[in-house]
């Protein structure tokens, strides 16, 4: 194919009958099917690739794997535009669109490298020195802008991702030869396997070298294992729970899947990443890894260069020197940092290749791309020597990965021959194997070398050999401050390449041993993740499912206005047509007030209590009396936690002798259950009791009012409903059309109120039929918000909005009922506390002809606030605006007038009593 | 494609009081209650283990000695997840290891699809969810969303 210059005439594992058409900074170009963008762009001749995040230096493809810090680009255009990728792992695919993320206009040709913008601006430390409150802003946006991070789309991602969980006997990380071979020996005797690669291809470091599909055709033939391929282990967990990210872009379906795999024992095959060497210019399109130079060459038919310098400091290159030669790439020379030459000198020297033992590197030169190295003897008895190349292949030893090791709690020890960490002792089941378990190179010579310009550590941030010597000197010589002093090992390679390099360079400066530098403790995730992967399927209607009402469709077709109450999806009143918040709860209270409302109360939590200690439990449960509650009544209670505070209000009814139904607070029987099995599981295993939550076996309706009794006996209902049988909090069991309902007269509004429950399949006829039985006296249906108007009116507590988690009962007026209770129960204590030098703030009634806002400040004579409004609103049965607020000493301040502190604006407002609207109670015989 | 139904039915919960559940419940309901995380099918009726000293039992139970029998008939909201398909359906969304060797005939757990609890229970060709009836809606949905159906 015309253009590929860099490829080469034969080898690779790409179709070279199905060549792809693909962008790169707007210029067309042509690669193969099985090319990555990387190997694409190298097949093309294109050097620059990026540009380096401080400095904009011209950067060129380092590496052949997700470890690459310099070809980071943006794929794809629109909603489904991904920035930061690495080039090395974009498959190419017909009609991709790349552009380097951290150029402008592009890598090729850059403004901010052009003008020097940013040097002078960002010298190590540049987070702490330079960009300093109040304008962080500023700088961010700035960095953002011209040091590119990457785009995010602006449109909604239409992709799907999907999520996956699964379990396994044994999880292979790794698909190269080691990891191939435990994964076939694993899943031998049937047991269920998983193997996980980043590559589409199997085979690791030996692809394009050992062929791996016999070994996949037996894999892939067991039932019991299933082979990931493009997936990226992210993070090691506790109890060996792993997550994996699979990318199946290109393919029909999802996106990417998000996997989270229990694993019986886990088998590390990760490999081992190439260290660069640290030398003046070493950051010049057209310096690669030496293994990525070999992986060019044998995995995708791609000559890197054509004349190659080798730098190294071990023997492995010699060996890929060689390999380069065969698959047809020039290799001119090859310097050893060691001061003896390796055992294949010889075979490189009788290929033409210049071997120079003892010899570093001092400097690089070239534009766009490298068109010479000096070599010069490192005990400086010599001359430098100038060579001529367009490709300089380093390497510095390999750093097994041990990432996932470390996240799992391994810990890791130095090996000094081949300068790297390598795994220790475990935590969790798991093993290493393969390049992963040990560092097998051995390597020599020094850690960074001097010469003419800047030698780079880690190549995306920019950090060099000189800024680490600059942080010594200013005292950070720890591993970790040194980190994050000069952002080393933060971009996003999180220091692949660059972590034992920095603790190679600062053990040279310091004079230190590198196992007494230390490394820093990896964490996940192990390589960047897309939010769509983590997100899944929970999003739009999926995002949070709210608990629906059995009659919801007999409020809809009543005009109502659906809300999130505590969860629950319910009618936040019935507007008519046109009508305004306000005019509609006004409405709607004055019609419960003078004739009768429905309103839907199944939210309200239910729990059965029962046992031959159920009236023993619940004693000590709640604050106040219960043993004395008779069978057929109710009583309001109030729930303290540990420290007296007070946790959880409502009714309680005695079902039978040992069986009670208790009340909580609507969506506050899921944590209120949990609440009574702690104390029955974990305190009082003793007391014989059982608690069942119905909460959503019933439904439940309010008929509320002075006409509410004439609705009730106009449902039919067979049950008991006098006011003798059913006077106020007392209840009853019927039947209503042959099923079982509930009747108990209880009231939150202050008015004659009946609440009626159903089985929740009957809850939507339950609704209608109140309805049909109220059309004649004009019944209005009601929603939460004039409920809670209407028991503001009244005073009545709402726990969550007039408590806090330090409200004692005695602040809301309760303390004589707890200190009057001679048996103990939960927060018993710290009610018989002397509170009364506290200056506590307690809740008091408020009214005011003014509007009261909500988190309106009482302010006392000094100006200071004394306590806040907790809730408020017109009353339009009194014609004023009242409020529950919790004041300094407010029980005792009734009748004081006070200053309202609301946003800037003060207003006047009297303390009173809290109970605003009928404080005998006769209303609840009207 | 996986096939997902709505299990219509009665549902009982069946609570022992302390130490004496298992006795109260062979004793009332005529055989013994099913072993923890376990079900099973006597005479037509099917039993699930719920936790300790508690059961959920398909159809009417009388009020007996030493039990607290609740009427869930209402309260829940049970669907039918089978096909070839249906553990990887779950996969999605539910943590427990479905697989047959963990999760056998007679296997039954409490777990979570997403973030509904779900009471699961193997079948024969596929599973049993149980949730709460207010959260239906949310299972169904997300059930379909998996199997591709809606």
């Amino acid at each position: 194919m015309s253009g590929q210059s860099h490829r080469l005439p034969s080898g690779g594992r790409i179709d070279r009958g199905r060549p792809l058409r693909f962008t790169f900074d707007g210029r067309a170009y042509t690669g193969f099917d099985g090319d990555t963008l990387a190997s694409a762009l190298l097949a093309n001749g294109v050097r620059v690739v990026g540009r380096s995040f401080r400095l904009h230096r011209a950067r060129g493809v380092m590496s052949a794997g997700l470890e690459e810090p310099n070809a980071i680009v943006q794929v794809g255009r629109g909603a489904l535009t991904e920035p930061n990728l690495k080039a090395t792992e974009v498959l190419l695919y017909d009609g991709l669109e790349a552009r380097a993320v951290n150029a402008w206009p592009n890598a090729a040709f850059d403004l901010a490298a052009v003008t020097g913008l940013f040097a002078p601006l960002l010298s190590p430390g540049f987070y702490y020195k330079t960009f300093l409150w109040p304008r962080w802003g500023f700088y961010s946006g700035l960095i953002r802008r011209m040091g590119g991070l990457g785009l995010a789309p602006r449109e909604p991602d239409p992709s799907r991702y999907e999520k996956a969980f699964e379990t396994c006997d044994v999880l292979v990380i790794g698909g190269g030869a080691a990891g191939l071979a435990a994964a076939v020996e694993a899943g031998a005797d049937g047991a269920r396997v998983i193997l996980v690669d980043d590559k589409p291809e199997l085979g690791g470091a030996a692809i394009g070298e050992t062929d791996f599909a016999e070994v996949e055709q037996v894999l892939g033939a067991r039932p019991e294992t299933r082979v990931l391929k493009r997936a990226v282990a992210l993070g090691w967990y506790d109890h060996n729970l792993i997550t994996v990210v699979e990318d199946l872009t290109g393919n029909p379906g999802p996106r990417q899947r998000f996997w989270k795999i229990r694993a019986g024992r886990v088998v590390l095959a990760t490999g081992a990443y190439e260290r660069p060497l640290v030398f003046p210019g070493n950051d010049r399109p057209g310096v690669m890894l030496a293994g990525a130079a070999r992986a060019y060459a044998l995995r995708f038919g791609v000559a890197a260069g054509r004349r190659a310098v080798v730098v190294t400091n071990n023997d492995q290159s010699y060996q890929t020197a060689l390999d380069l030669l065969d698959a047809g790439v020039g290799v001119v020379a090859l310097a050893d940092l060691r001061p003896e030459a390796g055992p294949l000198a010889e075979a490189l020297r009788a290929r033409g290749v210049q071997v120079l033992a003892g010899h570093g590197a001092v400097a690089t030169h070239g534009g766009r791309g490298v068109k010479a190295i000096d070599l010069a003897p490192l005990d400086g008895a010599g001359q430098r020597v100038r060579i001529a190349c367009d490709l300089v292949c380093m390497s510095g030893g390999w750093n097994p990965v041990v990432h996932l090791f470390s996240q799992s709690g391994g810990s890791v020890t130095w090996d000094p021959a081949s300068r790297a960490f390598v795994p220790l002792t475990w935590r969790q089941a798991g093993e290493a194997t393969g390049d992963a378990a040990a560092a097998k190179v051995p390597v020599g010579g020094p850690w960074s070398m001097a010469g003419d310009g800047p030698a780079f550590v880690d190549f995306q941030n920019d950090v060099t050999a000189g800024d680490i010597r600059s942080a010594a000197q200013e005292h950070y010589v720890s591993v970790e401050h040194l980190k994050r002093y000069t952002t080393l090992g933060m971009a996003l390679d999180q220091g692949k390449t660059s972590n034992v390099n920095a603790i190679g360079v600062l053990s040279q400066i310091l004079q230190k041993p590198e196992p007494r530098i230390g490394t820093t403790r990896f964490r996940p995730p192990f390589s960047p993740v897309t939010v769509g992967a983590l997100a899944g399927r929970r999003l739009g209607d999926l995002f949070h499912g709210l608990r629906r009402l059995p009659a919801e469709a007999e409020h809809r077709t009543g005009g109502a206005r659906l809300e999130d109450y505590g969860g629950w999806l319910r009618p936040a009143g019935y507007p008519l047509a046109g009508e305004a918040e306000e005019t509609m709860i006004r409405r709607e209270v004055s019609a419960v007030r003078k004739g009768v409302g429905l309103y839907d109360a199944s939210p309200l939590g239910k729990l059965v209590v029962a046992g031959p200690d159920a009236a023993e439990f619940l004693q000590r449960i709640y604050a106040n009396n219960l043993k004395t509650l008779a069978v057929g009544r109710c009583r309001y209670g109030l729930m303290l936690d540990e420290h007296g505070a007070v946790l959880d209000d409502g009714v309680v009814m005695r079902l039978a002798a040992n069986r009670f139904l208790v009340g909580t607070t609507s969506g506050g029987a899921g944590r209120i259950g949990l609440w009574l099995e702690e104390w029955l599981q974990c305190e009082w295993p003793d007391l014989d009791v059982v608690v069942e939550n119905v909460t959503s076996q019933w439904a439940t309706v309010n008929l509320a009012g002075p006409q509410a009794g004439t609705i009730l006996r106009a449902l039919g209902l067979d049950a008991v409903i006098n006011d003798q049988a059913l006077s106020h909090m007392a209840f009853s069991d019927g039947l209503i059309d042959g099923a079982p309902c509930h009747i108990a007269r209880v009231s939150f509004t202050g008015e004659r109120s009946y609440e009626i429950s159903v089985p929740a399949d009957r809850g939507a006829a339950l609704w209608r039929a109140c309805l049909e039985a109220g059309a004649a006296s004009g019944i209005v249906p009601f929603g939460v918000e004039a409920l809670m108007r209407l028991r503001l009116e009244k005073g009545f507590l709402h726990v969550g909005v007039d408590t806090d988690p330090t409200t004692y009962p005695e602040d809301i007026g309760y303390g004589r009922v707890g200190r009057a209770k001679v048996e103990d129960f939960i927060g018993r204590r710290s009610t018989l506390r002397e509170n009364a030098a506290d200056r506590r703030r307690r809740l008091v009634g408020v009214q005011s002809d003014r509007a009261i806002g909500v988190g309106a400040h009482v302010l006392g004579a000094d100006g200071m606030s004394q306590g806040w409004i907790t809730s408020a609103g017109f009353s339009p049965t009194l014609g004023r605006y009242v409020a529950l607020a919790l004041v300094e000493e407010g029980a005792s301040r009734h009748g004081e007038t006070v200053t309202l502190f609301d946003r800037g604006a003060r207003s006047e407002a009297r303390l009173g009593p809290l109970c605003a609207y009928d404080p005998e109670g006769a209303r609840l015989n009207a | 494609m996986p096939d997902l139904a709505v299990i219509d039915g009665r549902w009982t919960s069946v609570r022992g009081f302390r130490g004496r559940g298992r006795d109260a419940f062979a004793a009332h309901l005529g055989f013994a209650p099913p072993q923890a995380g376990t079900w099973h099918e006597v005479e037509g009726r099917v039993a699930r283990w719920i936790e300790p000293d508690a059961w959920l039992v398909d159809g009417a139970v009388a009020e007996g000695p030493g039990l607290l029998v609740t009427d869930l008939s209402a309260g829940l909201f049970a669907v039918r997840v089978s096909g070839a398909e249906a553990r990887s359906v779950l996969a999605t969304g539910c943590p427990l290891d479905l697989h047959p060797r963990a999760f056998g005939a007679d296997a039954c757990a409490a777990s979570v699809f997403n973030e509904v609890q779900i009471r699961v229970r193997r079948l024969n060709g596929g599973f049993e969810l149980v949730c709460d009836r207010a959260l239906s809606h949310v299972l169904w949905n997300d059930l379909r969303e998996a199997a591709g159906l809606s």
